[in-house]
């Protein structure tokens, strides 16, 4: 309410303003009115006065014209006399002369030029003076009119003078010219005679503004002067003037005379018309202003009443705002009468209300604090406005402290989020507020509240606040939770013990069932109703009987029962239940139902079940296998036999015929032999005393007291076995034993002792044909060995007659050089030095040397083993050759890659292949060209080579004719050839590829007819480096190598042979086996077997395959893997070793070493590193990587440390080009920033990272920041790679290398990053999509 | 199962041979295979990945690969790779990596080719 009470001060115009600005809105317009027309009346007047002025002028000019025109009349009246026309002067001078007389205007007789000829004014005869023609006598003279001149003074009477001209006519001819000559007096009576106004001043003045007459005449400066008046160019007019500042303004009224030009002029004073004008209005001026004050008076009486009204209303309302009495408000104004009145009626209703809501605010507060709920109310915001003490008490908080948020600091702070999520939910959802939530008060104790609130709402539906209640529920929660955990352990119990609970109501045939009943009843759910009728229907039908007899038993006396019976589960599963229960029974002793608990106990009835089967077995399988049981008491001697015992010694079981009552320990013994009996007594009393089982063979006691005779004569043999049973304090109890009959076994075993001797006979004789077998098997693999190795020589010997013939042209030549130098010597004659013989015979001998070196070399006849070899060697061997066998018309030329890889091939094969491509290509070179033989590396070209990595591809064209399609198609058959019969085998290129395909790589063949052919071998890189290439077998290794034997698994035979080799190198024995089957065979025939070495991949069997059979002979036989490619270590057990090839020497040694177990145990933090850096190594592909990362291990192992930074040598540019170093910058363990970069690098990147910190964006380098974080905590090297094939672009691989280092060998400091970029051979890749 | 021990990371055209087994094969394999589709979304993601990768039998398909399943693996440098690869339409890319969902010292092998649907297949191998 206050809010509306408020007055706004923006708009705050009073009442009496409100009326002033009324009066002056209605009296404005009337008073700018008034104005209006009081300017309009003025107006009126002057414009009368000026009319009045003018319509003077007028009258006066009209009454000079008269004047003038009677003058006119008159002269032309004597200008007919007679005595004029007749001549007659001095008579007309007689007649003029009166006139002149009476009326005093002269008259003047002049000639036509103007001289005048008799004068009135004098008497006739006197002399008048001679004058010429005026303007006015040749106006008239043209004119024939009358002219009135201009002032002028009279040339007789000397006098100022008007004069009136006209001609005198004789005969239509003027002869002379009548003038009358009016004084200006004339005038001056006529201005009087027209009476004008008072105040008024006349003025005539002539054509050149002289002035003619003024009156009044004393007051020539109110007279108008023509000079201006004659400025105007009207007719008449009026005109106001100013003759000079200062002087008096004059309003003028004039009008010119048509007749004379003359003009009269009208004027009175500017001021005195100005204050007529005002003497004219003054008093209606006046009389307005009175009028309008009076009205002023009467409208401020009006508004003093309306005011006052006004400020009674506003104190009726400060009243009614304060809540005081509302004074009555009694003015003239009837509205205001009226609001006063409604606001006193108001102010009493409002009253009444206002006790009443006193009342029912008392009432609130009453209920408030005597609630039993505490209650709150909050804003909008949910800022508590008020709690009542019950509130207070629940939370234990005092009412201030849950003021405002206050109150959220006594829920317990599980609860806050889910309070105040619900509470947001209802708001959102328009709903009541209800959930059950805890307060914690202060002193730590936790109540639990029922909480209620209902959102407050204006009429437009905004939320105003909450008000709600909260009841403590504590109570309830704990007995609610006592219940429910005493409900979940009965739940837990019952179902624990696989039973559930029941009722049966006979009269309504109605059974109450507890939860866990479906799963012990075979339902899918656990129905808790169900009727008596469908229950008994699953019960089984042989069980129905025993159950109703059981209840229909029952009595009130005894009611309890308990019934076991099957139940047919509706999965067909018969399911043993035991009810215990009670039955209930009325005041009549009638049953009304049954209660009580249901037991699943299928499980234990098939125990039982399956334990009387057992028992059942037992005896049965104890009867069929003739073994006694029996059973000792430790503390009495006493036993029990079971029937069998008796039987085994002979003694009927029936206990009427046997002679004790009682077996012990004593009567057992009687029936032993006499011969085992001690040894036997004293291992049952040891065993009786100290608990230990014990087994032993003893005979029985002669038969022949026996009353049933056994088979067979003589003691007979049995086994004892036999346990012993503890007490709970670990004393034994009870001697359980056995005993069967072993007289059989005994006998076998003397006949077998008798035959064993036959039988090592027969295994040794055995041994020796599979040793036969294995080494015709050897001598088989020799003969084939032998044979291949004979084609291969007949090959070369092909090859070398080829190379005879070559060459033994240039042999001639040399041994012609020796034979003519020795002949040369041997005459010692012409004039030869000498020394120049010898010279040249030496010469001759070295060249003849060489060539039969190189012969010797080819024709070698050794093993043809592939080997290593270095390929560069082999080819500048063969160039002499190679070129010779071409002949001198051929040019030869050799183009050899410097760093040719090695590849596994016999050498000396591959020198007769290329001999015979040169003899090939010397022959298609009939008329001479040239041959190029060259040899590169090539990376990754081949898809079937990706382990090796690379290839080595020989090529040697020729120029010559070429080769068809056919011809190439047929090339590499045998014996297939083009040169005519004796020229050649047909085996060049045959060999040729025989040989490529066993060194595992392929042959191209590329010609056309007229261009020439060019055959490249693609051998494949070698997998292990070339001798030269090995670095030295570390010297402690090498000691640790030899006497073991290994066999070697491989399907590969260059690979096999290879490895084989390198092992014999070592000092190993090596068996050879190309699958795993024959590895077997040969693992059998050998009697010292140390270690496999085996391939994993393999056609028939795998490696891992081949050492689990291996291992079951040799059950600790070490096993190391080889891995051709894709196979990793995941496949392998745990513990196993895998080598991944390519591998080399040191590698091989290194594992076998360690597989044979001959390597010292390295240090413990070595041990950690040991596996992840071989591994790393494996996968390094740049032999500079590799190169660094040997570098570094060596550095650490010799040190015992991380390395320092300085780990390359100052000369080694191509490191200190492609590295970089990163150091650890500051404290900050993860901030790396670059101190060294490579130019390498810097040329590929486009800049140096030198001073720049190593983030984890990617570049160049690869994904930087993390690599550098782990390879510091770790200390370990890193490696990643990525290659990238990029549609058309040259694949590129990076690859980089992170090696820790550190100032002190132990933190971590800097990291030297390795990085080489390879690019990789073009796949043809063809977009998808 | 011959067949699938020929199938190794190393092969030249990998995403065709192994877009060409059915399922079960693919999971068979001894890595683990995922396809993207143009937009990032996992549409394939093979049982062995799910096994190597610790990630379980969580739901994979449809779901945007680096933002939910790998978010370690979502860096500039590794994700850009595949984009810059994807914009040229015909790539063979090939890393070794470090880090993984359960095992961050793990090391692995992956091996992105395009497929036919317009995406790519990544193939994870880890030793």
């Amino acid at each position: 309410m206050h809010h509306m009470l408020t007055i706004n001060t923006k708009c705050d115009i009073s009442t009496r303003s409100h009326l002033a600005l009324l009066a002056l809105v209605i009296l404005l317009p009337v008073l700018i009115f008034v104005i209006f027309l009081l300017h309009h009346q003025i107006q009126l007047q002057r414009t009368r006065i000026e009319q009045d002025l003018l319509k003077e002028s007028r009258s006066i000019t009209a009454m000079i014209e008269r004047d003038l025109r009677g003058v006119t009349s008159m002269l032309e009246t004597l200008a007919l006399m007679p005595a004029l026309q007749q001549g007659d002067f001095a008579t007309f001078h007689q007649q003029a002369s009166r006139i002149t007389a009476r009326y005093g205007v002269g008259i003047v007789l002049r000639d036509k030029s103007g001289h005048q000829l008799l004068n009135t004014r004098v008497p006739w005869g006197t002399r008048l003076p001679s004058t010429t023609g005026t303007d006015a006598v040749r106006a008239v003279l043209e004119t024939r009119m009358p002219y009135v001149t201009d002032v002028a003074i009279g040339a007789v009477s000397q006098r100022e003078l008007v004069g009136v001209v006209v001609p005198v006519l004789r005969a239509d001819d003027v002869t002379h010219l009548l003038t009358a000559g009016l004084p200006l007096e004339r005038f001056r009576d006529i201005l009087t005679q027209s009476g004008i106004g008072e105040g008024r001043t006349a003025t005539v003045v002539d054509r050149k503004g002289r002035r003619l007459a003024v009156i009044p005449g004393g007051n020539p400066e109110t007279a108008a002067t023509w000079d201006w008046i004659g400025r105007a160019a009207a007719q008449e007019g009026i005109a106001e003037s100013t003759q000079d500042p200062g002087d008096l303004r004059l309003v003028s009224g004039y009008s010119r005379s048509g007749m004379s030009g003359w003009a009269t002029i009208v004027s009175l004073p500017g001021d005195e018309i100005d204050s007529m004008l005002v003497r004219d209005v003054r008093s209606d001026i006046l009389a307005g202003a009175a009028f309008l004050l009076l009205s002023g008076l009467l409208a401020s009486v009006l508004g003093l009443r309306i005011a006052r009204a006004a400020r009674m209303l506003t104190a009726a309302g400060r009243a009614l705002q304060s809540g005081t009495t509302v004074p009555p408000v009694s003015t003239s104004w009837r509205e205001a009468n009226e609001i006063g009145l409604a606001l006193t009626t108001a102010f009493s209703r409002l009253s009444e209300k206002s006790a009443a809501l006193r009342a029912v605010e008392e009432l609130y507060a009453t209920l408030a604090g005597s609630s039993p709920v505490g209650i709150f109310r909050t804003d909008p915001e949910g800022r508590c406005i008020c709690v009542n003490e019950r509130w207070c008490e629940i939370a234990g908080a005092r009412p201030e402290q849950a003021l405002g948020n206050g109150w959220t600091e006594f829920l317990h702070p599980d609860d806050y989020e889910r309070v105040f999520a619900e509470w947001r939910r209802s708001a959102l959802e328009n709903r009541p507020f209800r959930l059950e939530y805890r307060f914690r008060t202060p002193s730590g104790s936790t109540t639990w509240v029922l909480g209620e609130a209902l959102i407050e709402r204006n009429d437009g539906g905004v939320i105003t606040g909450y008000v709600g209640t909260v009841t403590d529920i504590t109570d309830n929660k704990v007995l609610e939770r006592q219940l429910r955990n005493a409900e979940q352990q009965l739940i837990r119990a019952m179902s624990a013990g696989r039973m559930f609970a029941f009722e049966w109501d006979v009269a309504s045939d109605e059974v109450h069932r507890s939860d866990a009943c479906g799963g012990i009843l075979g339902l899918e759910e656990s129905p808790t109703t169900d009727t008596g009728r469908n229950f008994f229907s699953h019960v089984h039908p042989d069980d129905r009987k025993h159950f109703v007899d059981t209840v229909t038993r029952l009595t009130p006396d005894r009611p309890n029962y308990a019934v076991s019976y099957r139940y047919q589960r509706p999965d067909g599963v018969a399911a043993w239940l035991e009810e215990s229960a009670a039955a209930v029974f009325d005041g009549d002793g009638r049953m009304t139902g049954l209660t009580g608990v249901t037991a699943d106990v299928t499980a234990r009835k098939q125990v039982e079940a399956a334990l009387r089967d057992s028992e059942e077995n037992l005896r049965f399988a104890l009867d069929a296998a003739e073994i006694g049981i029996w059973r000792l008491e430790a503390a009495t001697g006493r036993m029990t036999w079971d029937a069998m015992q008796y039987r085994l010694f002979g003694i009927d079981p029936d206990p009427a015929l046997q002679e004790t009552d009682d077996p012990s320990l004593n009567a057992f013994m009687m029936l032993v032999h006499p011969g085992d009996r001690t040894g036997l007594r004293e291992r049952i009393e040891t065993a009786a005393r100290t608990g230990e089982a014990f087994q032993l063979d003893f005979r029985t006691a002669e038969p022949d007291f026996r009353t049933a005779e056994p088979s067979g004569a003589g003691p007979r043999w049995l086994t004892l076995r036999c346990g012993v049973q503890r007490d709970a304090s670990g004393q034994p109890e009870h001697i359980i034993g056995v005993n069967w009959d072993i007289t059989g076994r005994k006998a076998a075993e003397a006949i077998l002792r008798d035959s064993n001797a036959v039988l090592e006979a027969r295994v040794v004789d055995r041994t020796r044909a599979l040793t036969d077998a294995a080494r015709e098997l050897s001598a088989e693999i020799q003969r084939r060995e032998q044979a291949q190795a004979a084609l291969l020589q007949s090959q070369k010997l092909e090859a070398l007659g080829l190379l005879v013939s070559g060459v033994s042209h240039d042999f001639n030549n040399v041994l012609a050089v020796i034979q003519s130098s020795y002949n040369l010597l041997r005459r010692e004659s012409g004039g030869m030095d000498k020394t120049r013989i010898l010279d040249m015979a030496e010469q001759a001998v070295a060249k003849a040397t060489g060539l039969i070196h190189h012969m010797m070399a080819f024709a070698r006849r050794e093993a043809t083993h592939p080997r290593t070899v270095d390929l560069a060697d082999v080819l500048r061997e063969t160039e002499d050759m190679i070129c010779h066998s071409a002949g001198s018309r051929v040019r030869c030329r050799f183009d050899i890659q410097d760093d040719l890889w090695p590849s596994v091939v016999d050498p000396s094969r591959l020198s007769a292949v290329l001999l015979n491509l040169a003899a090939n290509a010397r022959d298609a070179m009939p008329e001479g060209g040239e041959l190029d033989v060259s040899a590169r590396n090539y990376l990754l070209g081949e898809r079937e080579n990706r382990e090796t990595g690379g290839w080595i591809v020989i090529s040697v064209k020729d120029t010559g004719g070429g080769m068809t399609p056919e011809v190439i198609a047929r090339a590499s058959e045998p014996f297939f050839t083009t040169k005519p019969p004796g020229k050649g085998t047909g085996l060049g290129l045959a060999s040729a590829h025989d040989f490529v395909r066993q060194a595992g790589g392929n042959i191209h063949i590329r010609s056309a007819v007229g261009v020439g052919t060019t055959i490249e071998l693609h051998l494949p890189r070698a997998v292990v480096a070339a001798p030269g290439e090995e670095r030295p077998l570390a010297s402690e290794l090498a000691d640790l190598g030899g006497d073991a034997t290994i066999l070697l698994v491989d399907d590969d035979e260059n690979l096999l042979t290879l490895t084989a080799q390198l092992l014999r190198d070592f000092g190993y024995a090596v068996i050879e086996a190309r699958s795993a089957e024959t590895a077997i065979a040969l693992a059998h025939i050998t009697e010292r077997l140390d270690l496999v070495i085996t391939d994993i991949l393999m056609p028939g069997a795998s490696g891992p395959t081949l050492g689990a059979r291996l291992r079951l002979d040799r059950p600790a036989l070490p096993v190391l893997y080889i891995s051709g490619g894709g196979q990793g270590q995941a496949a392998l057990a745990e513990g196993e070793r895998m080598l991944r090839k390519p591998f080399g020497k040191a590698e091989l040694a290194e594992a076998v070493l360690e597989r044979l177990g001959r390597l010292p145990k390295p240090a413990a933090p070595a041990a950690v590193s040991a596996a992840a850096p071989d591994k790393l190594r494996d996968r390094l592909r740049n032999p500079r990587l590799r190169d660094a990362y040997d570098r570094w291990c060596a550095l650490r192992s010799a040190g015992g440390g991380l390395p320092d930074w300085d780990i390359f040598p100052s000369d080694d540019s191509t490191m200190k080009d492609n590295s970089f170093m990163v150091e650890l910058s500051g404290g900050q363990a993860d901030e790396y920033r670059y101190v060294r970069f490579g130019d390498a690098l810097a040329e590929r990147l486009g800049r140096s990272l030198i001073g720049q910190p190593a983030g984890d964006d990617g570049d160049e380098l690869g994904s930087t920041g993390a690599s550098y974080r782990r390879c510091q905590e770790t200390a370990l090297p890193s490696y990643e790679y990525a290659r990238f094939s990029l549609a058309d672009e040259t694949p590129l691989l990076f690859e980089r290398l992170l090696l820790p280092l550190s100032d002190d060998g132990v933190r971590v400091t800097q990291l030297l990053g390795v990085v080489f970029f390879t690019e990789l051979p073009r796949l043809d890749l063809q977009p998808r999509s | 199962m011959d067949d699938l021990s020929r199938i190794t990371i190393d092969m030249d055209a990998l995403a065709e041979v192994v877009e060409r087994l059915p399922k079960e094969a693919i999971d068979a394999l001894p890595f683990g295979a995922i396809r993207l589709d143009e937009s990032g979304q996992v549409t394939f993601y093979s049982a062995a990945e799910a096994k190597l990768s610790g990630y379980g039998s969580r739901p994979a398909l449809g779901k945007a690969f680096f933002v939910e399943m790998a978010p370690c693996m979502d860096t500039p440098a590794f994700r850009g790779r595949i984009e810059r690869a994807k914009a040229v339409g015909k790539y063979d890319l090939e890393f070794g990596w470090v880090g993984d969902f359960s095992d961050r010292s793990r090391e692995l092998r992956v091996r992105i080719q395009p497929a036919s649907d317009g995406g790519c297949w990544i193939f994870i191998q880890r030793e």
